[in-house]
């Protein structure tokens, strides 16, 4: 064979094999992202809230924590996460429309993680934990007890921003109002 | 039978360098327009658009230096239609895993047909003038660089002839100046006295 051809047959093949390799990789990629995409909005489920009461101190606290869990085949990057947190007031009507939780709002977290937000690997969960301060001046926001005698924590707004490990792909969706109920303590 | 084996063996030798061909061809088009799904970012999309198909043609057209330039036509067209398959395939691939119902490229709203048949027609458009260009040019330039055997053995057997001619007509000169020499010495004044 003659020479040259045997070099543009050898460069040929290095696209054919390169080129090879991308189209695997992106069409893994593009399931395993969409298998991702599919299940994870379901696995964020609220962790814990507690509303501890410290002694000589008139702020109440609120800490919430948030377990994302993967259940997909491909590690997910956790770039930015939000809430908003509420007490329900007991009164009758819809305790999820949007005026009456303005009016219950205790505080928000927000957190934007980007590149360097954590790695969920696949089959693993991650236990974010929020802490907030009710100042006293707010306090009459925590005076409602449910018939249980327990906090009917509201926790809306939630917005979720992942991505995947190594690639541009960005990633939002916006998890329903959850509902805690949380004995107080202290 | 004789006969039919050199042109399958001509028809699987396209048809392999096309299908080889429609890889990178379908690579670069997806890393171009879906680049979340790649594993590395870049910039140059326009550049990669087009590039990568006239590099494939050049190279495929070189391959093909054996064969006519039909040939390297039809294979231009066998990579184009695969690569379109390779795409179609990839934006399909999460419905075909069984992994979602819908393809997440495709918006909300969106027909996934309609969608599929504007990426094609756009990577049709986009890539297939630029990849017969390579093939034409790639296929030309190989004539110089890597003539064909046939080619080679009809330049070979020009070649046999000149020379073969060459070696005739100095043998006809060299007959007449040796005519001329002894015509000279026959003429009569020239010649010896008795």
């Amino acid at each position: 064979m003659n020479r040259v051809r045997a070099l543009l047959l050898t460069a040929y093949l290095v696209i054919v094999v390169v080129g090879g390799v991308i189209y695997v990789q992106s069409l893994s990629n593009m399931v395993l992202y969409t298998e991702a995409d599919q299940k994870f909005p379901s696995s964020i489920y609220v962790n814990e809230v507690r509303i501890p009461r410290y002694a000589g101190v008139q702020d109440y606290s609120i800490i919430c924590s948030f377990r994302f869990e993967n259940p997909a085949r491909v590690p997910i990057r956790l770039r930015a996460f939000s809430f908003e947190i509420a007490i329900d007031n007991g009164a009758p009507g819809n305790p999820y429309d949007e005026v009456r939780l303005t009016s219950e709002k205790i505080g928000e977290a927000a957190e934007s993680l980007g590149d360097a937000g954590p790695l969920i690997d696949p089959g693993g969960k991650l236990i974010r934990s929020y802490a907030m301060r009710v100042p006293a001046a707010d306090s009459s926001l925590m005076n409602h007890l449910n018939a249980n005698g327990n906090y009917t924590v509201i926790l809306y707004g939630l917005a979720v921003s992942y991505g995947y490990s190594g690639t541009t792909l960005l990633r939002q969706f916006w998890p329903g109002i959850m509902t805690v109920e949380v004995a107080p303590i202290g | 039978m004789a006969e039919l084996k050199p042109r399958l063996w001509a028809f699987l030798e396209v048809m392999m360098y096309s299908l080889a061909g429609s890889i990178p061809v379908a690579a670069f088009f997806i890393l171009a327009f879906f680049p979340g799904y790649v594993p590395f970012s870049i910039t140059e999309t326009g550049t990669i658009l087009i590039l990568t198909p006239l590099l494939v043609g050049v190279l495929f057209g070189f391959m093909l230096s054996e064969r006519d330039l039909r040939s390297v036509a039809a294979g231009t067209l066998v990579i184009v239609i695969s690569s379109s398959i390779l795409v179609t395939a990839f934006i399909m691939s999460p419905i075909l895993a069984g992994v979602a119902s819908a393809a997440p490229a495709v918006a909300p709203g969106e027909v996934l047909e309609i969608y599929i048949a504007q990426r094609i027609l756009l990577f049709i458009v986009l890539s297939f003038p630029v990849l017969l260009l390579g093939a034409v040019v790639g296929r030309a330039l190989s004539e110089r660089v890597v003539p064909s055997e046939e080619l080679r053995l009809e330049l070979e057997q020009l070649r046999k002839e000149t020379r073969e001619w060459h070696e005739l007509l100095e043998r006809r000169a060299e007959l007449q100046r040796q005519e001329a020499r002894s015509a000279r010495k026959e003429e009569p004044g020239l010649e010896p006295k008795k």
